[in-house]
């Protein structure tokens, strides 16, 4: 039963990335990526992660992707030009990474190559739920990088204002 | 666990600095009028505090906040050498962003995060910390390169930008499979992963995630051949932000690859010692040879800037604390010289003319004798000519490598150590023995208080470490001691 709904999401992400590549038209685009999002959104809650699952609900699918749709609407580009259909270098160099890259991805899963299990199983999930969990280990052991990431954030928006700013 | 004051030690150097940003920034908002001339000092001054906390970490390697921070000798030299970089790039900003036009306190508070974030990635003790301060570093120096908002400036911001993400993606990939691989991402629980499971060292999944790492790293560094970005960035770059990006940047991320290699892939030496034997190599070739093509002062200093990375290579390939003290004492002492030959292109350069082709300095060594010494020192010093620093970084870097039986890097290292001697020798020859055009160039130089201060000390520095540099090469084969 998990696996076949993982199936469905996970058919659901590929198809949204394919429509992403595919579509004509820069909303289009947009929206098959919020398909995407949504369907790894899915994914992750089969895995138990319901914290993840509620950030990529909120964060993915809903902030970025405003600023997506508010960015193509801004620059306001209706369709791609028409010599994007030339078979160029870029393009075909392209599908080679891509190739390579599935390759890459394949080979693991054939030879049976796995990682070491992390901390976060599913038992333990079970136990502790995956917000008690997360926020735990994020306001202990990894004070230091989370409060890293504040400065970062604010690195941030001290270079954005001081490259954007018309008048400093 | 939770955190503790002792944690809250370790991390006094980098609160200190991250609040004078913070006191920049608030500091120009109740400035009243265009009075904010000493935002820089405020910014020198928190150096200074931090400064006077750090001694005190020098000692026994201590570990805070559940391993992700250290507190050794290692990261307090490192430290003291940001320290150096942070004041002098500010005292050379000074005068340089007042006459652009473009002394703005953002830029003042950018300098300081970017050194917080290099403070933090020599500290790091753990692949996640490492990877937030490179990317605090990192975002703060793209938007510094931009800060002239002209048209180079805005290349510069983002080519390297652009290119720096992409080198950030292979980082963290290869974090991913480290983590994959060894179930940790501590630098010292991958040490221990590797050595009590042999088997570990021939795992793909292992090695693809240190060979992209050694990527990552070699995109900050700018090693070929991922050194693309370099020149346009340095020369498109304020040049108190190239000289900031050349010393600063150079030294974090030596400082996170000697933790990395020398600790984490200690066991892997076989390993990575090879490709890095090869990058080293190309680094220095192809950085010398490119730079006597250039006919641009401040061009020919981002591929010398390249070269020199390729010496310090030369070091992490021997792989031992003898070569790590030896890198520690040349990021120092490359610290100086370079920041005192960027001081001097700003100097011959006036408001929206930087000046830095080299015919610009035909004759100025006896038009402007001050400038003429301290540009000659810091070239000797680059092409590494006793008795200055430059040659004792030189010649600690290859006798490590000799003493680990890599003799032909080392001959290579050496043969290409001469080459630069002659772009660098150019320059002076330029300054003294052309006649200055009819038309002067340079009619006066930038220089004020602050930037006379900033070129006398890295002259100090680059003569005194260069004459008398026991000591210091003491402090640093102490600071490896407690790494390794």
């Amino acid at each position: 039963m998990t696996l076949a709904i993982f199936f469905v999401f996970a058919a659901f992400a590929v198809l949204g990335g394919i429509g992403v590549l595919l579509a004509r038209n820069p909303i289009h685009s947009a929206l098959s990526l919020v398909g995407t999002m949504v369907s790894l959104a899915g994914i992750y809650l089969l895995h138990h992660a319901e914290f993840i699952f509620a950030i990529q609900l909120m964060v993915y699918a809903g902030a970025i992707m405003t600023l997506i749709v508010f960015v193509i609407m801004l620059l306001d580009v209706r369709h791609e030009e028409a010599e994007t259909e030339r078979l160029g270098f870029a393009k075909v160099f392209g599908m080679v990474l891509a190739g390579l890259m599935v390759v890459v991805l394949l080979v693991p899963l054939a030879a049976g190559l796995t990682g070491k299990p992390g901390g976060m199983t599913e038992e333990v999930l079970a136990r502790v739920g995956s917000v008690e969990f997360l926020s735990e280990k994020l306001f202990t052991t990894y004070l230091l990088p989370f409060e890293i990431a504040s400065v970062l954030l604010l690195v941030g928006l001290v270079g954005a204002v001081a490259l954007a700013k018309k008048r400093l | 666990m939770t955190f503790s004051m002792a944690d809250m030690r370790l991390l006094t150097p980098h609160l200190v600095i991250t609040a004078a940003a913070l006191l920049v920034l608030l500091a120009e908002a109740v400035s009243p009028g265009r009075r904010k001339g000493y935002l820089p000092y405020l910014g020198i001054a928190g150096i200074v505090v931090a400064a006077f906390t750090t001694p005190g970490l020098f000692g026994p390697a201590r570990s805070g906040f559940s391993g992700m921070l250290a507190g050794d000798a290692f990261a307090a030299f490192v430290y003291f050498i940001l320290y150096a970089v942070g004041a002098l790039t500010l005292l050379v900003s000074d005068a340089y962003l007042r006459d652009e036009g473009r002394d703005h306190a953002e830029y003042y508070a950018l300098v300081l995060l970017a050194l917080v974030g290099m403070m933090l990635m020599a500290g790091a003790t753990h692949l996640m910390s490492v990877f937030l301060a490179l990317e605090t570093m990192s975002i703060a120096i793209y938007a510094l390169a931009g800060f002239f908002r002209d048209e180079r400036s805005a290349e510069a911001s983002f080519k390297y930008f652009i290119l720096g993400a992409f080198s950030s993606g292979f980082l963290l990939y290869g974090i991913a499979l480290l983590y994959g691989a060894c179930g940790t991402t501590e630098i010292q629980g991958i040490l221990d992963a590797f050595a009590s499971n042999r088997a570990l060292a021939g795992s793909p999944m292992a090695l693809a995630g240190v060979g992209l790492v050694t990527v990552g790293f070699a995109f900050k560094v700018a090693a070929v051949p991922f050194h693309m970005w370099t020149p346009d960035a340095y020369q498109g770059a304020p040049t108190s932000v190239t000289a900031f990006m050349a010393t600063g940047v150079k030294a974090a991320a030596f400082a996170a690859v000697l933790r990395v290699f020398f600790v984490a892939f200690q066991t892997l030496h076989v390993d990575w010692s090879g490709v890095l034997w090869v990058l080293a190599l190309l680094t220095m070739t192809l950085g010398n040879l490119t730079a006597i093509a250039q006919t641009d002062v401040k061009r020919m200093l981002a591929y010398s800037s390249i070269a020199h990375a390729g010496y310090i290579l030369v070091g992490v390939v021997a792989g031992t604390p003898e070569a790590g003290a030896g890198i520690l004492y040349y990021l120092l002492a490359y610290a100086f010289m370079n920041i005192g030959a960027f001081a001097c292109l700003i100097m011959v350069g006036r408001k929206g003319h930087e000046n830095t082709e080299l015919d610009a300095f035909a004759g100025l060594g006896f038009k402007f004798p001050a400038l003429g010494l301290a540009m000659s020192l810091f070239m000797f010093s680059m092409a590494g000519i006793p008795p200055t620093a430059g040659f004792i970084g030189k010649f600690l870097i290859f006798k490590a490598a000799v003493h680990q039986g890599y003799y032909w890097l080392t001959i290579f290292g050496v043969l290409n150590s001469a080459a630069s001697v002659y772009y660098y020798l150019r320059v002076i020859v330029t300054m003294y023995f052309k006649p200055e055009p009819d038309t002067p160039v340079v009619e006066g130089l930038r220089a004020g208080p602050s930037m006379a201060l900033a070129t006398i000390l890295a002259g100090l520095g680059v003569l005194y470490f260069g004459i008398v540099p026991g000591g210091l090469v003491d402090l640093a084969e102490q600071a490896l001691r407690y790494l390794v």
